[in-house]
Protein backbone atom coordinates (compact mmCIF):
# COMPACT_ATOMS: atom_id res chain seq x y z
CA UNK A 1 0.00 0.00 0.00
CA UNK A 2 2.82 2.38 0.82
CA UNK A 3 5.11 0.93 -1.83
CA UNK A 4 7.86 -0.49 0.36
CA UNK A 5 9.01 -3.98 -0.59
CA UNK A 6 9.93 -6.59 2.00
CA UNK A 7 11.68 -9.90 1.75
CA UNK A 8 12.73 -12.72 4.02
CA UNK A 9 16.48 -12.92 3.97
CA UNK A 10 19.06 -15.48 5.00
CA UNK A 11 18.98 -13.97 8.46
CA UNK A 12 15.36 -15.01 8.77
CA UNK A 13 13.54 -11.75 9.37
CA UNK A 14 11.55 -9.48 7.09
CA UNK A 15 13.86 -6.91 5.55
CA UNK A 16 13.12 -3.87 3.42
CA UNK A 17 15.85 -2.26 1.36
CA UNK A 18 13.64 0.84 1.15
CA UNK A 19 13.46 1.14 4.92
CA UNK A 20 17.15 0.38 5.25
CA UNK A 21 18.00 3.12 2.74
CA UNK A 22 15.74 5.56 4.57
CA UNK A 23 17.42 4.77 7.89
CA UNK A 24 20.80 5.38 6.30
CA UNK A 25 19.68 8.70 4.93
CA UNK A 26 18.20 9.79 8.24
CA UNK A 27 21.43 8.89 10.01
CA UNK A 28 23.42 10.80 7.46
CA UNK A 29 21.31 13.90 7.97
CA UNK A 30 21.31 13.64 11.75
CA UNK A 31 17.58 13.00 12.02
CA UNK A 32 18.44 9.68 13.66
CA UNK A 33 21.45 9.13 15.87
CA UNK A 34 23.09 5.80 16.61
CA UNK A 35 24.51 5.09 20.06
CA UNK A 36 27.69 3.05 20.56
CA UNK A 37 25.69 -0.18 20.55
CA UNK A 38 24.10 0.72 17.25
CA UNK A 39 20.66 1.51 18.64
CA UNK A 40 18.86 4.36 16.96
CA UNK A 41 17.33 7.42 18.61
CA UNK A 42 15.45 10.35 17.15
CA UNK A 43 17.31 13.65 17.45
CA UNK A 44 15.55 16.85 18.50
CA UNK A 45 15.62 17.95 14.90
CA UNK A 46 14.15 14.61 13.97
CA UNK A 47 11.29 15.14 16.40
CA UNK A 48 10.47 18.44 14.77
CA UNK A 49 10.61 16.93 11.32
CA UNK A 50 8.36 14.09 12.41
CA UNK A 51 5.79 16.56 13.72
CA UNK A 52 5.86 18.34 10.39
CA UNK A 53 5.44 15.12 8.40
CA UNK A 54 2.55 14.05 10.59
CA UNK A 55 0.75 17.29 9.84
CA UNK A 56 0.78 16.64 6.09
CA UNK A 57 -2.37 15.03 4.75
CA UNK A 58 -0.34 12.62 2.63
CA UNK A 59 1.11 11.04 5.75
CA UNK A 60 -1.53 11.71 8.37
CA UNK A 61 -3.44 8.52 7.74
CA UNK A 62 -0.27 6.47 8.16
CA UNK A 63 -0.12 7.57 11.78
CA UNK A 64 -3.06 5.40 12.71
CA UNK A 65 -1.42 2.27 11.34
CA UNK A 66 2.06 2.97 12.68
CA UNK A 67 0.63 3.94 16.06
CA UNK A 68 -1.41 0.76 16.18
CA UNK A 69 1.50 -1.48 15.23
CA UNK A 70 3.91 0.20 17.64
CA UNK A 71 1.24 0.18 20.34
CA UNK A 72 1.45 -3.58 20.40
CA UNK A 73 4.79 -3.20 22.21
CA UNK A 74 2.82 -1.97 25.21
CA UNK A 75 1.15 -5.35 25.53
CA UNK A 76 3.85 -7.74 24.30
CA UNK A 77 7.65 -7.88 24.57
CA UNK A 78 9.38 -6.93 21.32
CA UNK A 79 11.10 -10.31 21.16
CA UNK A 80 7.74 -12.01 21.41
CA UNK A 81 6.37 -9.81 18.63
CA UNK A 82 9.28 -10.79 16.45
CA UNK A 83 8.63 -14.45 17.20
CA UNK A 84 4.98 -14.00 16.29
CA UNK A 85 5.80 -12.35 12.97
CA UNK A 86 7.99 -15.35 12.09
CA UNK A 87 4.77 -17.37 12.18
CA UNK A 88 2.84 -15.02 9.90
CA UNK A 89 1.68 -17.07 6.91
CA UNK A 90 3.76 -15.25 4.32
CA UNK A 91 6.93 -15.12 6.40
CA UNK A 92 6.59 -18.67 7.63
CA UNK A 93 6.28 -20.06 4.14
CA UNK A 94 9.36 -18.18 2.97
CA UNK A 95 11.41 -19.39 5.93
CA UNK A 96 10.39 -22.98 5.36
CA UNK A 97 11.44 -22.77 1.71
CA UNK A 98 14.90 -21.74 2.87
CA UNK A 99 15.11 -19.00 0.28
CA UNK A 100 15.38 -15.28 0.16
CA UNK A 101 11.92 -14.40 -1.04
CA UNK A 102 9.78 -11.38 -1.58
CA UNK A 103 6.94 -10.92 0.86
CA UNK A 104 3.50 -9.45 0.25
CA UNK A 105 3.22 -10.84 -3.25
CA UNK A 106 -0.31 -11.52 -4.43
CA UNK A 107 -0.30 -15.02 -2.98
CA UNK A 108 1.20 -13.74 0.27
CA UNK A 109 -1.43 -11.05 0.53
CA UNK A 110 -4.16 -13.61 -0.04
CA UNK A 111 -2.89 -15.61 2.94
CA UNK A 112 -2.89 -12.52 5.10
CA UNK A 113 -6.33 -11.43 3.95
CA UNK A 114 -7.74 -14.77 5.09
CA UNK A 115 -6.38 -14.14 8.56
CA UNK A 116 -7.47 -10.52 8.58
CA UNK A 117 -10.99 -11.53 7.58
CA UNK A 118 -11.09 -13.78 10.64
CA UNK A 119 -9.61 -10.95 12.68
CA UNK A 120 -12.36 -8.59 11.53
CA UNK A 121 -14.88 -11.16 12.59
CA UNK A 122 -13.24 -11.45 16.00
CA UNK A 123 -12.73 -7.80 16.92
CA UNK A 124 -15.02 -5.99 14.51
CA UNK A 125 -14.17 -3.80 11.54
CA UNK A 126 -14.61 -0.40 13.13
CA UNK A 127 -12.04 -0.20 15.89
CA UNK A 128 -10.88 3.01 17.51
CA UNK A 129 -7.34 1.82 18.07
CA UNK A 130 -5.48 -0.45 15.67
CA UNK A 131 -3.37 -1.66 18.56
CA UNK A 132 -6.31 -3.93 19.36
CA UNK A 133 -6.42 -6.04 16.19
CA UNK A 134 -2.61 -5.95 16.11
CA UNK A 135 -2.31 -7.52 19.56
CA UNK A 136 -5.09 -10.04 18.92
CA UNK A 137 -3.43 -11.11 15.67
CA UNK A 138 0.05 -11.40 17.21
CA UNK A 139 -1.35 -13.36 20.16
CA UNK A 140 -3.18 -15.62 17.71
CA UNK A 141 0.04 -16.30 15.79
CA UNK A 142 1.79 -17.25 19.03
CA UNK A 143 -0.97 -19.47 20.36
CA UNK A 144 -1.76 -21.19 17.08
CA UNK A 145 1.89 -22.12 16.59
CA UNK A 146 2.70 -22.92 20.22
CA UNK A 147 3.43 -26.58 19.51
CA UNK A 148 5.50 -25.90 16.45
CA UNK A 149 9.13 -24.85 16.28
CA UNK A 150 9.84 -21.38 15.04
CA UNK A 151 10.47 -21.67 11.32
CA UNK A 152 14.03 -20.88 10.37
CA UNK A 153 16.52 -21.12 7.58
CA UNK A 154 18.62 -24.20 8.21
CA UNK A 155 21.34 -22.94 5.95
CA UNK A 156 24.97 -22.09 6.26
CA UNK A 157 25.72 -18.83 7.96
CA UNK B 1 -0.45 -23.64 9.98
CA UNK B 2 -4.13 -23.79 9.13
CA UNK B 3 -6.21 -20.77 10.04
CA UNK B 4 -8.12 -21.52 13.23
CA UNK B 5 -10.89 -18.98 13.59
CA UNK B 6 -11.99 -20.41 16.92
CA UNK B 7 -8.65 -19.57 18.51
CA UNK B 8 -8.86 -16.02 17.23
CA UNK B 9 -12.43 -15.60 18.48
CA UNK B 10 -11.47 -16.95 21.89
CA UNK B 11 -8.53 -14.56 22.17
CA UNK B 12 -10.74 -11.61 21.23
CA UNK B 13 -13.29 -12.70 23.81
CA UNK B 14 -10.93 -13.46 26.71
CA UNK B 15 -8.04 -11.04 26.39
CA UNK B 16 -7.97 -7.62 27.97
CA UNK B 17 -6.84 -5.55 24.98
CA UNK B 18 -10.00 -5.90 22.91
CA UNK B 19 -12.11 -5.75 26.07
CA UNK B 20 -11.11 -2.16 26.78
CA UNK B 21 -12.62 -0.89 23.55
CA UNK B 22 -15.53 -3.30 23.63
CA UNK B 23 -16.54 -2.00 27.07
CA UNK B 24 -15.78 1.71 26.75
CA UNK B 25 -15.11 2.51 23.10
CA UNK B 26 -12.27 4.84 22.16
CA UNK B 27 -12.02 6.13 25.73
CA UNK B 28 -11.37 2.60 26.92
CA UNK B 29 -8.65 2.03 24.36
CA UNK B 30 -6.94 5.26 25.39
CA UNK B 31 -7.30 4.44 29.08
CA UNK B 32 -5.70 1.07 28.43
CA UNK B 33 -2.77 2.66 26.59
CA UNK B 34 -2.24 5.13 29.42
CA UNK B 35 -2.43 2.37 32.04
CA UNK B 36 0.04 0.14 30.23
CA UNK B 37 2.45 3.04 29.85
CA UNK B 38 2.30 3.67 33.60
CA UNK B 39 2.69 -0.01 34.50
CA UNK B 40 5.70 -0.42 32.21
CA UNK B 41 7.33 2.74 33.49
CA UNK B 42 6.73 1.66 37.07
CA UNK B 43 8.23 -1.78 36.54
CA UNK B 44 11.26 -0.14 35.00
CA UNK B 45 11.91 1.22 38.48
CA UNK B 46 10.63 -1.45 40.85
CA UNK B 47 10.76 -5.21 40.60
CA UNK B 48 7.27 -6.68 40.71
CA UNK B 49 8.71 -9.72 42.47
CA UNK B 50 9.24 -7.46 45.49
CA UNK B 51 5.53 -6.68 45.74
CA UNK B 52 4.26 -9.09 48.37
CA UNK B 53 0.88 -7.42 48.80
CA UNK B 54 -0.99 -6.18 45.78
CA UNK B 55 -0.78 -3.23 43.46
CA UNK B 56 -3.56 -1.84 41.31
CA UNK B 57 -3.45 0.73 38.56
CA UNK B 58 -6.84 2.28 37.93
CA UNK B 59 -7.72 4.53 35.02
CA UNK B 60 -11.08 6.20 35.00
CA UNK B 61 -12.92 6.16 31.74
CA UNK B 62 -14.49 9.36 30.50
CA UNK B 63 -18.10 9.36 29.40
CA UNK B 64 -17.31 11.20 26.16
CA UNK B 65 -18.04 14.61 27.61
CA UNK B 66 -14.58 14.90 29.09
CA UNK B 67 -15.83 14.12 32.58
CA UNK B 68 -14.67 11.05 34.41
CA UNK B 69 -16.88 8.75 36.33
CA UNK B 70 -16.21 9.48 40.02
CA UNK B 71 -13.90 7.22 41.96
CA UNK B 72 -13.19 7.78 45.65
CA UNK B 73 -10.49 5.35 46.57
CA UNK B 74 -9.12 7.06 49.69
CA UNK B 75 -9.39 10.53 51.26
CA UNK B 76 -5.72 11.55 51.13
CA UNK B 77 -3.79 10.23 48.18
CA UNK B 78 -0.30 11.40 47.37
CA UNK B 79 -0.23 13.13 44.00
CA UNK B 80 2.67 12.87 41.55
CA UNK B 81 3.37 14.32 38.17
CA UNK B 82 5.35 11.33 36.98
CA UNK B 83 6.16 7.68 37.59
CA UNK B 84 9.70 8.33 38.75
CA UNK B 85 8.70 10.22 41.91
CA UNK B 86 5.83 7.84 42.55
CA UNK B 87 8.11 4.82 42.34
CA UNK B 88 10.40 6.37 44.96
CA UNK B 89 7.41 6.91 47.23
CA UNK B 90 6.10 3.41 46.63
CA UNK B 91 8.64 2.09 49.09
CA UNK B 92 9.19 -1.48 50.21
CA UNK B 93 6.97 -1.32 53.33
CA UNK B 94 4.13 -0.12 51.14
CA UNK B 95 4.47 -3.10 48.92
CA UNK B 96 3.40 -5.53 51.61
CA UNK B 97 -0.04 -4.02 51.66
CA UNK B 98 -2.54 -3.06 49.03
CA UNK B 99 -1.81 0.06 47.05
CA UNK B 100 -3.63 1.71 44.20
CA UNK B 101 -2.27 4.08 41.60
CA UNK B 102 -4.99 6.14 39.97
CA UNK B 103 -4.19 7.57 36.56
CA UNK B 104 -5.97 10.92 36.35
CA UNK B 105 -7.27 12.59 33.18
CA UNK B 106 -4.55 15.22 33.60
CA UNK B 107 -1.89 12.51 33.43
CA UNK B 108 -1.03 12.97 37.09
CA UNK B 109 -0.90 9.95 39.33
CA UNK B 110 -2.51 9.51 42.73
CA UNK B 111 -1.01 6.92 45.07
CA UNK B 112 -3.48 5.49 47.58
CA UNK B 113 -1.92 3.37 50.31
CA UNK B 114 -4.69 3.53 52.88
CA UNK B 115 -7.74 2.49 51.01
CA UNK B 116 -10.68 0.31 51.66
CA UNK B 117 -10.41 -2.59 49.25
CA UNK B 118 -13.30 -2.82 46.90
CA UNK B 119 -14.42 -5.43 44.47
CA UNK B 120 -12.19 -4.79 41.47
CA UNK B 121 -14.68 -6.19 39.01
CA UNK B 122 -17.24 -3.68 40.30
CA UNK B 123 -14.66 -0.89 40.17
CA UNK B 124 -13.95 -1.78 36.56
CA UNK B 125 -17.50 -0.94 35.49
CA UNK B 126 -16.22 2.61 35.13
CA UNK B 127 -12.52 2.09 34.81
CA UNK B 128 -9.72 0.01 33.37
CA UNK B 129 -8.18 -1.81 36.35
CA UNK B 130 -4.84 -3.61 36.44
CA UNK B 131 -3.95 -5.75 39.42
CA UNK B 132 -0.67 -7.41 40.34
CA UNK B 133 -0.92 -9.72 43.31
CA UNK B 134 -1.72 -13.22 44.46
CA UNK B 135 1.14 -14.56 42.37
CA UNK B 136 -0.12 -13.15 39.11
CA UNK B 137 -1.52 -10.20 37.22
CA UNK B 138 -4.80 -9.50 35.54
CA UNK B 139 -7.07 -6.81 34.18
CA UNK B 140 -10.63 -6.01 35.17
CA UNK B 141 -12.57 -4.23 32.46
CA UNK B 142 -16.25 -3.51 32.19
CA UNK B 143 -17.07 -5.63 35.22
CA UNK B 144 -15.13 -8.71 34.14
CA UNK B 145 -11.74 -10.23 34.81
CA UNK B 146 -9.66 -10.54 31.66
CA UNK B 147 -6.60 -12.63 30.92
CA UNK B 148 -3.13 -11.29 30.17
CA UNK B 149 -1.10 -13.23 27.64
CA UNK B 150 2.34 -13.99 29.06
CA UNK B 151 4.84 -15.64 26.70
CA UNK B 152 7.00 -16.67 29.64
CA UNK B 153 4.67 -17.89 32.38
CA UNK B 154 6.52 -18.88 35.52
CA UNK B 155 9.66 -17.13 34.34
CA UNK B 156 8.91 -13.45 34.60
CA UNK B 157 6.58 -12.12 37.28
CA UNK B 158 4.96 -9.68 34.88
CA UNK B 159 4.79 -9.54 31.11
CA UNK B 160 5.34 -5.79 31.51
CA UNK B 161 8.59 -6.31 33.43
CA UNK B 162 10.41 -8.59 31.05
CA UNK B 163 13.86 -7.05 30.80
CA UNK B 164 15.37 -6.23 27.48
CA UNK B 165 19.10 -6.41 27.06
CA UNK B 166 21.22 -4.53 24.61
CA UNK B 167 24.02 -7.05 24.72
CA UNK B 168 24.12 -10.81 24.66
CA UNK B 169 26.64 -10.83 27.49
CA UNK B 170 24.22 -9.02 29.79
CA UNK B 171 21.40 -11.34 28.78
CA UNK B 172 23.48 -14.45 29.46
CA UNK B 173 24.47 -13.10 32.86
CA UNK B 174 20.81 -12.55 33.75
CA UNK B 175 19.89 -16.02 32.54
CA UNK B 176 22.67 -17.52 34.63
CA UNK B 177 21.68 -15.76 37.84
CA UNK B 178 17.90 -15.74 37.60
CA UNK B 179 17.09 -18.97 35.86
CA UNK B 180 19.89 -21.54 35.79
CA UNK B 181 21.13 -21.10 39.34
CA UNK B 182 17.64 -21.72 40.75
CA UNK B 183 16.17 -23.77 37.88
CA UNK B 184 13.39 -21.19 37.95
CA UNK B 185 12.69 -21.46 34.24
CA UNK B 186 9.94 -24.10 33.80
CA UNK B 187 11.64 -25.27 30.62
CA UNK B 188 15.10 -25.55 32.23
CA UNK B 189 13.60 -27.31 35.24
CA UNK B 190 12.95 -30.23 32.92
CA UNK B 191 16.67 -31.09 32.67
CA UNK B 192 16.68 -32.83 36.05
CA UNK B 193 16.01 -36.52 36.71
CA UNK B 194 14.04 -35.60 39.84
CA UNK B 195 13.27 -32.75 42.21
CA UNK B 196 16.58 -33.06 44.10
CA UNK B 197 18.37 -31.42 41.15
CA UNK B 198 21.42 -33.56 41.81
CA UNK B 199 21.40 -35.65 38.64
CA UNK B 200 20.46 -34.60 35.13
CA UNK B 201 18.09 -36.67 33.09
CA UNK B 202 19.13 -38.52 29.96
CA UNK B 203 20.14 -36.18 27.10
CA UNK B 204 19.21 -32.84 28.62
CA UNK B 205 20.85 -30.86 25.80
CA UNK B 206 17.73 -30.11 23.80
CA UNK B 207 15.87 -28.84 26.84
CA UNK B 208 18.77 -26.58 27.72
CA UNK B 209 18.80 -25.21 24.19
CA UNK B 210 15.03 -24.64 24.22
CA UNK B 211 15.25 -22.81 27.53
CA UNK B 212 18.03 -20.46 26.47
CA UNK B 213 16.50 -19.89 23.03
CA UNK B 214 13.15 -18.97 24.55
CA UNK B 215 14.80 -16.63 27.04
CA UNK B 216 16.95 -14.83 24.48
CA UNK B 217 14.05 -14.43 22.05
CA UNK B 218 12.09 -12.65 24.72
CA UNK B 219 14.76 -10.36 26.17
CA UNK B 220 17.12 -9.37 23.37
CA UNK B 221 16.42 -6.10 21.62
CA UNK B 222 16.49 -6.03 17.87
CA UNK B 223 17.87 -9.54 17.49
CA UNK B 224 16.79 -12.73 15.79
CA UNK B 225 17.44 -15.89 17.78
CA UNK B 226 17.44 -19.18 15.90
CA UNK B 227 18.18 -22.63 17.35
CA UNK B 228 20.23 -25.34 15.63
CA UNK B 229 21.73 -23.45 12.77
CA UNK B 230 23.97 -25.39 10.41
CA UNK B 231 27.44 -23.92 10.22
CA UNK B 232 29.45 -26.78 8.86
CA UNK B 233 28.81 -30.38 7.90
CA UNK B 234 29.63 -31.76 11.32
CA UNK B 235 27.04 -30.37 13.68
CA UNK B 236 24.67 -27.44 13.91
CA UNK B 237 25.63 -24.71 16.37
CA UNK B 238 23.11 -24.58 19.19
CA UNK B 239 21.91 -21.01 18.79
CA UNK B 240 22.57 -18.26 16.28
CA UNK B 241 21.79 -14.64 17.09
CA UNK B 242 21.72 -11.91 14.47
CA UNK B 243 21.05 -8.22 15.04
CA UNK B 244 18.84 -6.16 12.77
CA UNK B 245 20.47 -3.61 10.46
CA UNK B 246 23.96 -4.71 11.49
CA UNK B 247 26.48 -7.30 10.43
CA UNK B 248 26.82 -8.63 13.97
CA UNK B 249 26.28 -12.28 14.56
CA UNK B 250 26.74 -14.55 17.57
CA UNK B 251 27.14 -18.31 17.65
CA UNK B 252 26.28 -19.94 20.98
CA UNK B 253 27.42 -23.45 21.80
CA UNK B 254 25.94 -25.06 24.92
CA UNK B 255 27.68 -27.82 26.83
CA UNK B 256 26.73 -29.37 30.14
CA UNK B 257 28.98 -30.86 32.77
CA UNK B 258 27.70 -33.01 35.60
CA UNK B 259 26.11 -36.45 35.87
CA UNK B 260 23.20 -37.61 33.73
CA UNK B 261 21.06 -40.67 34.25
CA UNK B 262 21.26 -42.94 31.21
CA UNK B 263 18.45 -45.10 29.85
CA UNK B 264 20.15 -48.07 31.43
CA UNK B 265 20.00 -46.39 34.83
CA UNK B 266 23.71 -45.61 35.10
CA UNK B 267 25.38 -42.30 35.69
CA UNK B 268 27.11 -40.65 32.73
CA UNK B 269 29.65 -38.17 34.07
CA UNK B 270 30.85 -35.23 32.02
CA UNK B 271 33.57 -33.04 33.43
CA UNK B 272 36.00 -30.37 32.28
CA UNK B 273 36.99 -32.22 29.11
CA UNK B 274 33.46 -31.81 27.82
CA UNK B 275 33.60 -28.07 28.21
CA UNK B 276 36.98 -27.93 26.51
CA UNK B 277 35.60 -30.01 23.66
CA UNK B 278 32.87 -27.41 23.33
CA UNK B 279 35.46 -24.66 23.07
CA UNK B 280 37.26 -26.54 20.28
CA UNK B 281 33.94 -27.09 18.53
CA UNK B 282 33.00 -23.44 18.76
CA UNK B 283 36.40 -22.36 17.43
CA UNK B 284 35.77 -24.64 14.45
CA UNK B 285 32.33 -23.08 13.86
CA UNK B 286 33.84 -19.63 13.93
CA UNK B 287 36.46 -20.64 11.39
CA UNK B 288 33.77 -22.08 9.11
CA UNK B 289 31.62 -19.01 9.58
CA UNK B 290 34.48 -16.68 8.72
CA UNK B 291 34.84 -18.27 5.32
CA UNK B 292 31.13 -18.52 4.57
CA UNK B 293 30.11 -15.10 5.85
CA UNK B 294 33.23 -12.95 5.73
CA UNK B 295 31.30 -9.68 5.91
CA UNK B 296 29.76 -10.55 9.27
CA UNK B 297 31.28 -9.57 12.60
CA UNK B 298 30.94 -12.88 14.45
CA UNK B 299 31.46 -13.68 18.12
CA UNK B 300 31.34 -17.14 19.63
CA UNK B 301 29.91 -17.80 23.10
CA UNK B 302 30.47 -21.04 24.96
CA UNK B 303 27.78 -21.57 27.61
CA UNK B 304 28.57 -24.33 30.10
CA UNK B 305 25.69 -25.53 32.27
CA UNK B 306 27.44 -26.79 35.37
CA UNK B 307 25.57 -29.49 37.28
CA UNK B 308 28.63 -31.11 38.83
CA UNK B 309 28.32 -32.59 42.31
CA UNK B 310 30.89 -34.51 44.37
CA UNK B 311 30.29 -38.02 45.62
CA UNK B 312 27.18 -38.87 43.59
CA UNK B 313 25.85 -42.37 43.08
CA UNK B 314 22.79 -43.59 41.26
CA UNK B 315 19.86 -43.07 43.59
CA UNK B 316 21.56 -40.40 45.74
CA UNK B 317 18.82 -38.28 47.25
CA UNK B 318 20.93 -36.14 49.57
CA UNK B 319 24.50 -34.97 49.78
CA UNK B 320 26.45 -33.10 52.41
CA UNK B 321 26.16 -29.48 51.43
CA UNK B 322 29.89 -29.14 50.86
CA UNK B 323 29.73 -31.97 48.30
CA UNK B 324 26.57 -30.67 46.66
CA UNK B 325 28.15 -27.23 46.25
CA UNK B 326 31.73 -28.41 45.72
CA UNK B 327 31.91 -27.07 42.18
CA UNK B 328 29.88 -23.90 42.73
CA UNK B 329 32.95 -21.66 42.49
CA UNK B 330 35.31 -23.97 40.63
CA UNK B 331 36.03 -22.50 37.25
CA UNK B 332 37.03 -24.61 34.28
CA UNK B 333 40.45 -23.94 32.83
CA UNK B 334 40.67 -24.00 29.09
CA UNK B 335 43.72 -24.97 27.08
CA UNK B 336 43.87 -23.49 24.55
CA UNK B 337 42.13 -20.49 26.10
CA UNK B 338 40.67 -19.21 22.86
CA UNK B 339 39.10 -16.20 24.55
CA UNK B 340 42.53 -14.85 25.44
CA UNK B 341 43.83 -14.64 21.89
CA UNK B 342 40.85 -14.82 19.52
CA UNK B 343 38.90 -11.55 19.27
CA UNK B 344 35.94 -13.53 17.94
CA UNK B 345 35.76 -15.81 20.98
CA UNK B 346 34.07 -14.43 24.12
CA UNK B 347 35.01 -15.59 27.59
CA UNK B 348 33.12 -18.85 28.29
CA UNK B 349 30.15 -18.45 30.62
CA UNK B 350 29.80 -21.12 33.27
CA UNK B 351 26.36 -21.33 34.83
CA UNK B 352 26.24 -23.36 38.04
CA UNK B 353 22.84 -24.94 38.65
CA UNK B 354 22.20 -25.26 42.38
CA UNK B 355 20.82 -28.45 43.82
CA UNK B 356 17.53 -28.33 45.70
CA UNK B 357 17.89 -27.25 49.33
CA UNK B 358 16.15 -30.42 50.39
CA UNK B 359 18.90 -32.43 48.73
CA UNK B 360 21.56 -30.85 50.94
CA UNK B 361 22.28 -32.02 54.46
CA UNK B 362 24.67 -30.57 57.02
CA UNK B 363 28.29 -31.69 56.69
Amino acid sequence: MWGYSFAVTEEGYPYSPDVQAAVGSLLHHGVLVADPDGFLMVSSGGTEELALLRSLSAFRERDEFIDGACGSTLALPTGTIRDAVAHAPDVRGALRMGQTRLLLTQSGQNLLYDQFAALSQAVGIEVADLMIPAVVWLTYLLEASADEPTPSHAVGV
Amino acid sequence: MMLDVEIMMRIAREQYVPAAEAAFGASGAQALRNSLTVVRALYGRIEPELITGSLCVVHRVTDGSGRSLPLELSPNPQRFTGVEMLAAAYAAPTRTGMAVIEVLPSGQLDLHVDWEPVDLADLSRGAVVYEYGGGGERFFIGGEEKAIYNPSPGIHASVYAIPTFRTLTAALEDYKIRFVSTSQCPIFAGVWSNETRLILRNKPEETMRQSLTHFLKTVLRSAEVRPEQVVDESHPVDIKVTWLFTTRLALIEIKWVGDALTKEGNLLPYRDARAKEGADQLAGYLDANASQAPTHESIGYLVVIDARRRGLDVGTEQLPISDAMWYADREIEYDPAYHTFRPDFAEPVRMFANPALSACKPD
